[in-house]
């Protein structure tokens, strides 16, 4: 089956005053449609960036220098401006994180939601308004027709992701981009909005890229894990292979670092050191400094991802016996 | 320990500022004039308040490259037969003293007025409503009264000894606004931030803690804006000036230079105006490209392109 | 809404009585109301008479509160110089001032915007440095200064354009006298203009184009630009409407400024206007009205800054809606 979306050896460099920083190196994924893909990795580990440049997004002084991403069978990494923007918000559509920053606090819901179809579709005003109340309702949102004339501060956090949400799916788009969509809101909201967008993305037959730092809700919502460190993927497979039996040192710190129901009292684990700045990045293999398991070659020799026993790819030294 | 000049000269600030051509050259032409116009007794050609070295018959003789010049005076001469170059020189003292001095006036009296807004309730609601007050008149505004009713009360006589301190303190009074709420914006921003508890825990006095701790936090957002207001108290005054409301004739500044020879115009005589105001431009400028610098680098997220 | 605009009104009510009594305190110390009527030549014994007559001798407040009786029925003293009441002067010179300011205004809102929104979306190319360079040159130029050297080149070197006064003016209404509708007015009104708005055009390029990146900056813009909308839409309206906000805010404090440069604008091109008028009054010591024009840029001002309030709270509709709770 052909792959929705096939990312290949994709580089992202930041040319900043101080020198360049890469922060994507060499990163290569698929995703096929209707599949649902999570991104793992801490704060900087070059998540957002990945899922920004997947629409050429990516904040100044950013910008693609390596790769190639395939989507229907075009290589959008070298799409010009107008070829773009016929992708985004259509083909591809984006959630950010913080809905209240995402609304433009001065115009109406309606105009936000219209606009998105006017761009992109040739239909009328009033053929726009019949999908936006169409979508609204999808995201469960009462009195749909009131809402369009509000302005975004009168509502909730959890409405607006969910009118986000809804924006997103105005289009009826292949993929969907979720860079933390939960992290600004509260604790119960989360699960509401993640359910919703599981059953969107089952019942629309979408894809979908979870961008987050949270292991427990991709491990209930995505069929595969990328995890990303220092801009590298480090460990690639199955949710259930991933979370149950983690192989990349680094992975298994993370799970690790969950903290568990215990008997007793226990100290919290930790992975000992921070991620390395990008701008001095060590020789060999990025997570090495913090490593249990580093050998000699770590220091100086970069690993590629391998693939074991189980599907599961890894990018580390200590694991390529397991084949 | 390093000494402060070796901090100094390695520090993030003066790299900047000696790779940004602008801040550079701005800061040369600055210092330039700034000596020229306190050596004016010493470089100036001629003296003009002298009276006993003035001709009349030396009336309104235009720059030396001109066809009817003399190379005595540089630039010209003015009605009364004062050569413009060393007016302009002694003019631009002036103006520079009044501009200095009533930034320094304003800001002392802004500095406090801010920080007893910023750090006692009671006082903030009337003292910023005065501040509104006089801001939504624009400071030119109320300079211009304040310089209209003082001329109205104590009329012209006498004027010339005092017009110097009086026009620091018209200047000063009109734009003290601006750093009272400067101050205050910063001093409510320290309020609560975790020191300042701190310190009355300890059990500081609030003078102290005012003086010690707020203060010096509140420096930097005070350094942009003096750069910016020494060019529009220089401003302010050749407004002032330029009205009848600012510097005697005898003793004037680049303003009244200007109003002075503003006439001439038309009969030809256009230098008498001409390079005075090119110098009053040349000045405000250079200090405003510094002031855009200063804001830059101590601001550069709020400004920069 | 309602709350807000009486609020805003109350306050305006405010300023003005501290105006008014500002104005009263000069026109008090300073003032001679015997003569602004009579004149000089009067008897010290008639003057004792007129100021028993006239109430001069009543305690402070009751004097003002008297002078605010008045106001409020356009009687604002007598001018000495014109012989005429103070209010009538004023009326009579506003016009002149109004359109100046009118047409300056036009220049800078036709300009500035345009100007300032493209220095903001390609912020490096020559032309917007170019701007840049020339704003911070204007800036740097006293208002006076733009209009002397205004004068001399297209007046006195290229005799293109006149260097004072108004030129034909057409009557309206019975009392507004136009230069508008001439074209001897219009020539007239070219140099005063462009010099009224040489400080504050630059600024508000300035002003419009440092907001506007930082609104360029923000996320939900950011967002817009994801959603595959058109860049014109994105800039003019997601983006120029927020810019709007601080600028509006900005605009009504800068009508201060321009005020205080008409008083020096008019001066340069004697143009027959309330500035000109204040300076001239300062000059002859005619306080009533000096004090006229006081109260009446007073009035002026307010009126326009509550105004400008409640456009922003129309504008915004996260003020709106806090206003209504």
């Amino acid at each position: 089956m052909e792959p929705l979306i096939d990312i290949k050896n994709l580089c992202v460099d930041f040319e900043l005053r101080s020198g360049t920083v890469r922060a994507v190196r060499d990163v290569s994924l698929t995703i096929n449609k209707g599949e649902r893909l999570g991104i793992v990795g801490e704060s900087g580990a070059g998540k957002s960036v990945l899922g920004f440049s997947l629409i050429n997004l990516i904040s100044k002084p950013g910008k693609i220098t390596g790769g190639e991403i395939i989507f229907n069978k075009q290589d959008i990494a070298k799409f010009k401006y107008d070829q773009m923007r016929k992708i985004r918000g259509n083909d591809i559509s984006m959630i950010f994180q913080d809905p209240m920053m995402t609304l433009n606090p001065v115009l109406t819901i309606g105009t936000q939601m219209k606009e998105t179809i006017l761009a992109h579709m040739d239909v009328t005003d009033k053929e726009a308004e019949a999908i936006c109340l169409d979508k609204l309702q999808k995201v469960y949102i009462p009195s749909p027709e009131k809402r369009l004339k509000q302005y975004p501060h009168e509502f909730s956090g959890g409405m607006r992701q969910r009118i986000v949400i809804a924006i997103s799916l105005l289009t009826s788009p292949q993929l969907i981009i979720a860079d933390e969509p939960t992290t600004a809101l509260d604790v119960t909201i989360q699960a509401e909005i993640m359910d919703l967008l599981l059953e969107l993305c089952k019942t629309e037959n979408m894809g979908l890229i979870l961008i987050t730092h949270d292991l427990a809700v991709v491990s209930e919502v995505t069929q595969r894990i990328a995890v990303l460190y220092a801009g590298k993927i480090a460990e690639l497979g199955d949710t259930e292979q991933i979370i149950s039996n983690p192989q990349h040192p680094y992975t298994q710190g993370l799970l690790q670092a969950l903290p568990q129901m215990a008997d007793g009292e226990q100290r919290l684990n930790q992975i000992p050191g921070m991620m390395p700045s990008l701008l001095n990045m060590p020789m060999g293999c990025p997570f090495e400094p913090r490593c249990s398991e580093s050998m000699e070659k770590c220091k100086t020799k970069i690993p590629t991802l391998t693939t074991l026993d189980n599907g599961t790819q890894v990018a580390c030294f200590a694991r390529e016996g397991g084949k | 320990m390093r000494s402060k000049w070796q901090r100094f000269k390695e520090s993030y600030m003066l790299y900047n500022f000696l790779r940004d051509p602008v801040a550079l050259i701005s800061f040369t032409i600055l210092a330039i004039l700034f000596f020229s116009a306190f050596a004016a007794p010493i470089i100036a050609p001629h003296n003009p308040y002298d009276s006993t070295t003035i001709d009349i018959m030396d009336a309104q003789i235009p720059p030396a490259w001109e066809h009817h010049g003399d190379s005595k005076f540089l630039l010209g001469t003015d009605a009364q037969g004062r050569d413009i170059l060393s007016t302009m020189l002694y003019g631009m003292r002036v103006s520079i003293i009044i501009g200095v001095g009533a930034v320094c006036l304003q800001a002392f009296i802004g500095i406090v007025v801010g920080l007893l807004s910023g750090y006692i309730r009671r006082l903030d609601n009337i003292l910023m409503r005065i501040a509104d007050v006089q801001l939504s008149f624009s400071t030119y505004m109320v300079a211009i009264f304040i310089g209209a009713i003082v001329q109205t009360a104590f009329g012209v006589a006498g004027y010339d000894k005092v017009a110097v301190p009086l026009i620091i303190v018209i200047i000063g009074l009109a734009e003290w606004p601006q750093y009272a709420r400067t101050v205050r914006a910063s001093v409510l921003a320290e309020r609560k931030k975790e020191y300042v508890e701190a310190a009355r825990v300890i059990g500081l006095s609030r003078v102290r803690i005012m003086w010690r701790h707020i203060l010096p936090n509140t420096l930097s957002p005070v350094l942009v804006i003096s750069t910016v207001q020494v060019a529009n108290a220089i401003m302010s005054e050749a407004a002032l000036s330029f009205l009848g409301l600012g510097m005697p004739v005898n003793k004037p500044s680049l303003g009244s230079l200007i109003t002075a020879g503003f006439e001439y115009i038309f009969s030809g005589s256009w230098w008498i105006t001409i390079f005075p105001g090119i110098l009053l431009v040349t000045l405000i400028l250079v200090i405003n490209l510094l002031g855009d610098w200063v804001r830059d680098f101590l601001n550069p997220k709020l400004y920069k392109g | 809404m309602f709350a807000f605009t009486v609020k805003r009104i109350l306050q305006a009510v405010m300023v003005m009585l501290i105006i008014s009594f500002i104005g009263f305190a000069i026109k008090h110390n300073f003032g001679d109301p015997i003569r602004d009527l009579v004149g000089q030549r009067v008897t010290p014994a008639e003057r004792a008479q007129m100021r028993e007559k006239l109430g001069l001798n009543d305690p402070f407040m009751v004097q003002y509160v008297r002078f605010l009786g008045n106001a409020m029925h356009g009687d604002l003293g007598q001018s000495y110089f014109f012989k005429k009441p103070a209010a009538q002067v004023i009326i009579k010179k506003a016009p002149a001032t109004l359109e100046l300011v009118f047409c300056a205004a036009m220049i800078i809102v036709l300009l500035s915007v345009p100007l300032g929104i493209y220095a903001a979306i390609k912020p490096h190319s020559w032309f917007s440095r170019f701007v840049m360079g020339t704003s911070i040159v204007g800036v740097s130029m006293p208002v006076f200064l733009t209009a002397i050297l205004l004068i001399y080149i297209f007046s006195v070197e290229l005799h293109w354009l006149p260097s004072f006064g108004r030129g034909d003016t057409v009557r309206l209404f019975g009392w507004w006298d136009t230069g508008l509708l001439t074209w001897d007015g219009l020539k007239h009104l070219i140099m005063p203009s462009i010099a009224l708005s040489s400080i504050m055009l630059p600024l508000f390029i300035r002003l419009i184009r440092s907001e506007m990146m930082e609104v360029l900056e923000t996320e939900y813009v950011k967002y817009a630009w994801a959603k595959g909308v058109k860049p014109r839409r994105v800039w003019l309206v997601h983006a120029f409407k927020n810019t709007l906000l601080p600028v509006i805010t900005v605009g009504g404090v800068q009508l201060g400024i321009m005020v205080a440069f008409t008083i020096l604008t008019e001066t340069v091109f004697q143009w027959q206007g309330m500035g000109s008028m204040f300076i001239e009054s300062v000059e002859r010591s005619d306080t009533s009205l000096m004090v006229a024009y006081l109260v009446f840029v007073g009035i002026i001002f307010v009126m326009v800054n509550t105004l400008v309030d409640i456009i922003y709270g129309l504008v915004n509709p996260t003020v709106r809606v806090a206003g209504r709770k």
